[in-house]
């Protein structure tokens, strides 16, 4: 009883803030209406710029979940002994505020001959670095769990080659943990601000830094982009929760921030 | 007046009812199996017991005491579970020390107590070692001299040696017998290991679907089952169905077999012939051997043999069935795959069951 | 046969054999190494050497010494204060509702709310410093919904400001409390039934079981989560960021203002401030590291 009581003031006090906003985008005044969500329809820096937020997330992903995935298995099958030093990097930017690793590639990438700051390039390069705990740790439960040892001696048994075996064997049955590692990254980038701000600023506006500029001038709207950032974050879990169901392996997925 | 007894225990879960009107009564000093499939309501049972569930109905007495709603810290039980129950965070000896402990014995007695217990497991070198530092065999012995320390009245074991290593499982199951025995402490033991089962206890009961099928010493459950769960539970059992004919006897495949002296029959109803593979003789046809006058005789094919150490299992086809008789492994005679065989038993040493699968004869209980 | 270094022949053959599969698993994991390296650690290192690099170029500690000015330690104190509070009190909030999930209802429900806490620890930065304004700043809706039941203004009666250090402190509760919930879920399931049974077969009543074995055994995951806590808070930045506009003294704050300042960029004191924090964050994780040793050996 006791339990379900203290659940309830838990769901209430994580509900409050975001119905605060609702609340605020939802009303002007007395009067219910929808036109702070649909003033983003017309909005050509909104469309503009959750464009260019969707592109860095599809980079990202793309990059690190594959990057992730051989790597992963590489190191599973060909050197396990390297194990805990993966696990150890693949740590690291978990602890590693964005503000000091935007620190260090400022000074190292802004200068001559190789000036990246500014580009999304960086930015997806960083961001494929900071999603790499929530990568790994989503392949390497779906490798541990779906015994990918063995699965891969019995393919080669049967003749398959190395690569072979990785693309019709492995991957398949770590599909449950890609999506899983591609979703958290997904909603990683999508809702990253610092990153952004020092690495390209203005040059590549991403939705983030969008919101945080449109709250300051237009409220209303800003809070509606906010909402529309939550759902977005939210849909994303929502569907990882759905794929890791089917996952043999837990996932879990945290931002710092 | 019996030590522990249990009075037409009812226990449901959700809709699945997992005790059905179980009565049982055990004298002091016996070590009494509860044997049966999972899900057949032994855990439940002694979990009643030890009183971590509270039946729907029906009573337990403890040593002359209701207990029935004393929470389990106040039973004086003591138990042992399939595994991880050391506590992580204590050695082997400051495990077995916690009951004392707790119930506040001065900490020389506590020690001396712990020492004897250590002993008596065999385990005086790992009394400073943390339980993931112990093998499985290992820990349950630490878990037993855990649950002896505080004198309980009963010891309950719940599959103590199902998550062990075989060999080790046979070395640690002679040893509880022994401690058991030498302690003279009652023990209700859980397990789905018939061989456990019979090797251990004074008595096995036998337990289906959350209801007690027979109850008896290890050797009567074995060779006397009285129903047709306990037949096909306990050992290997050889069916010979058939028609009880017209003369008493039973028809089976054209033959008709003499049934059991005790064994009472309609001519017209369905039976089965129930009996154990070592109660069969085999014979190669045609070798001469002679056959007790008055056994059942039948003929066949020797399909299969199978060598097991101590027993040969031989598999012959009789009439499109298969029977499985054993002969012991010493017995270095030939037998050829194909080859025309004689089996013969002695009537007496089979039983008659109905076709509802319950014994049929004198009412024996 | 004497083990002399063969010339040549299949000893010779398998050493080249076993070398050359020892290049191509180093071959397999250069892509990794090289993000890993480009945009991790050579960065950590750049942070690191030009810590120790002077304004005028030459060798020194200048930078630290310039980084213990007054500002730069109170800065160090108000964000080890935030982050020990909001530590804390996500810590001791979250194990309660942890523990209310583990030995609450069935299997689905879990699911869901192991979901909902991912979700909301992940919900941080600018939406959320804003939706706390829209609810609790000073027209936010909590706070006229206050003022209008209880006739008590939060600004101007209790002197409550959201982008006060308080308003933070709420704030970054929000996602802290949700991480601990992950964290102290699984520590929490991890106390197996059979514990709690033998003790009370031994005599032991519900507190001295938890005085003798369930705390102790829970003691260090829960400490370790609170340190990965700490580590979280004190590394934040685009909440702060948003809801307080640097009003608040907070280190990586400091840090962003000298990166994107009007001056130029203070390229030696940002990485000064980088190591002192660095320093900092990297003890919280050797206690969660050593934290999580000890309990996993335990729960063999």
């Amino acid at each position: 009883m006791i339990q379900r009581i203290v659940l309830v003031l838990f769901f209430a006090y994580l509900l409050l803030p975001i119905t605060g906003v609702l609340h605020f985008t939802l009303l002007d005044g007395t009067r219910v209406t929808a036109a702070h969500y649909l003033q983003a329809l017309g909005d050509g820096e909104f469309q503009a710029y959750i464009v260019h937020s969707l592109a860095l997330a599809v980079a990202t992903v793309a990059i690190s979940v594959s990057l992730m995935t051989f790597t992963a298995f590489w190191v599973h099958m060909r050197a396990p002994a390297l194990k805990p030093l993966l696990e150890l990097l693949s740590f690291l930017p978990f602890v590693v505020p964005a503000v000091t690793l935007a620190l260090g590639l400022i000074e190292i990438y802004s200068r001559p001959p190789l000036v990246l700051t500014g580009t999304a390039s960086l930015l997806t390069f960083a961001y494929v670095v900071l999603a790499l705990p929530f990568t790994y740790r989503a392949v390497e439960n779906g490798l541990s769990a779906i015994d990918s040892r063995t699965l891969s001696e019995a393919a080669q048994s049967l003749g398959a080659g190395w690569w072979r075996r990785f693309i019709t064997v492995i991957v398949p049955n770590l599909w449950p943990g890609i999506v899983s590692a591609a979703l958290l990254t997904f909603s990683l980038v999508m809702g990253e601000f610092t990153l952004a701000l020092f690495l390209v600023g203005s040059a590549y506006e991403t939705y983030p830094l969008y919101l945080n500029e449109v709250w300051r001038s237009d409220p209303k709207y800003g809070a509606a982009l906010a909402i529309l950032s939550f759902l977005i974050t939210w849909g994303s879990s929502v569907l990882i929760l759905g794929a890791s169901r089917r996952a043999p392996g837990q996932v879990q997925g945290a931002v710092l921030k | 007046m019996a030590f522990l007894t249990l009075e037409r225990l009812d226990k449901t879960f959700g809709h699945a009812a997992a005790l059905s009107d179980v009565s049982l009564e055990v004298e002091r000093g016996e070590l009494v199996s509860l044997l049966g499939p999972s899900g057949c309501g032994k855990t439940t049972t002694l979990r009643i017991v030890a009183g971590f569930e509270t039946p729907d109905r029906g009573r337990v007495l403890l040593d002359g005491r209701d207990v029935t709603h004393v929470p389990p810290e106040r039973r004086g039980i003591g138990m042992v579970f399939q595994g991880y129950s050391l506590f992580p965070n204590m050695t082997a000896a400051q495990n077995i020390a916690y009951g004392l402990r707790v119930a506040r014995r001065p900490a020389e007695e506590a020690r001396r107590r712990v020492g004897e217990l250590l002993d008596l497991v065999g385990l005086r070198d790992a009394a400073g070692r943390y339980p993931h530092q112990l093998s499985g065999g290992m820990q349950q012995r630490v878990a037993l001299a855990r649950a002896l320390a505080i004198e309980p009245r009963i010891l309950l074991l719940d599959e103590p040696l199902s998550a062990l290593d075989a060999k080790v499982r046979l070395s640690l199951r002679t040893e509880i017998r022994r401690i058991q025995t030498r302690l003279g402490i009652t023990a209700l033991y859980v397990t789905h290991d018939q061989e456990e089962a019979l090797s251990l206890s004074d008595r096995v009961v036998v337990m289906s679907h959350g209801r007690i099928e027979q109850v008896g010493p290890p050797e009567e459950v074995y060779g006397e089952p009285k129903t047709e769960f306990t037949a096909s539970f306990i050992g290997s059992m050889n069916q010979l169905r058939g028609t009880i004919g017209p003369a008493g006897t039973l028809e089976y495949h054209g033959r008709s077999l003499r049934l059991p002296p005790r064994a009472r029959a309609t001519a017209g109803e369905t039976a089965a012939l129930v009996l154990r593979p070592e109660a069969i003789t085999l014979t190669p046809e045609g070798a001469g051997d002679a056959v007790p006058p008055g056994a059942n005789v039948l003929g066949g094919t020797l399909v299969t043999r199978t060598f097991l150490g101590p027993i040969v299992r031989l598999v012959v086809e009789v009439d499109g069935e298969y029977l499985s008789v054993d002969v012991p492994g010493a017995q270095r005679t030939v037998h050829r795959q194909g080859q025309r065989v004689r089996l013969w038993f002695d009537p007496e040493a089979a039983i008659l069951m109905a076709a509802s699968g319950g014994e049929k004869g004198d009412e024996a209980e | 046969m004497i083990a002399a270094a063969p010339r040549d022949g299949p000893a010779r053959a398998a050493r080249r054999a076993r070398a050359g599969r020892a290049f191509a698993t180093g071959a397999g994991l250069v892509p990794f190494g090289a993000f890993v390296i480009l945009f991790l650690l050579l960065p950590g290192a750049q942070m690191v050497v030009g810590a120790f690099i002077a304004q005028d170029g030459r060798a020194g500690l200048a930078n630290f010494a310039r980084a213990l000015a007054p500002q730069y330690l109170n800065a160090f104190r108000t964000s080890i204060a935030i982050s020990v509070e909001t530590a804390l009190v996500g810590a001791v909030v979250g194990t309660v509702v942890a523990y209310a999930i583990v030995h609450g209802e069935a299997r689905r429900r879990q699911a869901f709310v192991i979901t909902f806490c991912t979700v909301t620890s992940n919900f941080a930065g600018v939406p959320l410093a804003f939706a706390f304004v829209t609810t609790l700043g000073v027209v936010g809706w909590v706070t006229v919904f206050i003022q209008a039941v209880f006739h008590v203004n939060l600004y101007n009666d209790l002197g409550f400001a959201i982008y006060s250090y308080y308003g933070l402190v709420l704030v970054y509760a929000y996602f802290q409390l949700p991480l601990m919930v992950l964290l102290a879920v699984p520590a929490i399931a991890g106390l197996r039934r059979e514990w709690r049974e033998a003790a009370q077969t031994l005599g032991a009543g519900a507190w001295r079981y938890w005085r003798d074995v369930g705390l102790p055994v829970l003691a260090p995951p829960l400490v370790g989560a609170t340190a990965l806590l700490f580590a979280n808070a004190f590394g934040a930045y685009a909440t702060a960021y948003s809801l307080s506009s640097g009003a608040i003294n907070l280190v990586p704050l400091r840090i962003g203002t000298l990166i994107n300042g009007d001056v130029s960029f203070d390229a030696g004191l940002a990485n000064a401030l980088g190591v002192g924090m660095t320093i900092v964050i990297a003890a919280a994780i050797l206690i969660y590291q050593g934290a999580n040793r000890r309990s996993r050996r335990w729960m063999r």
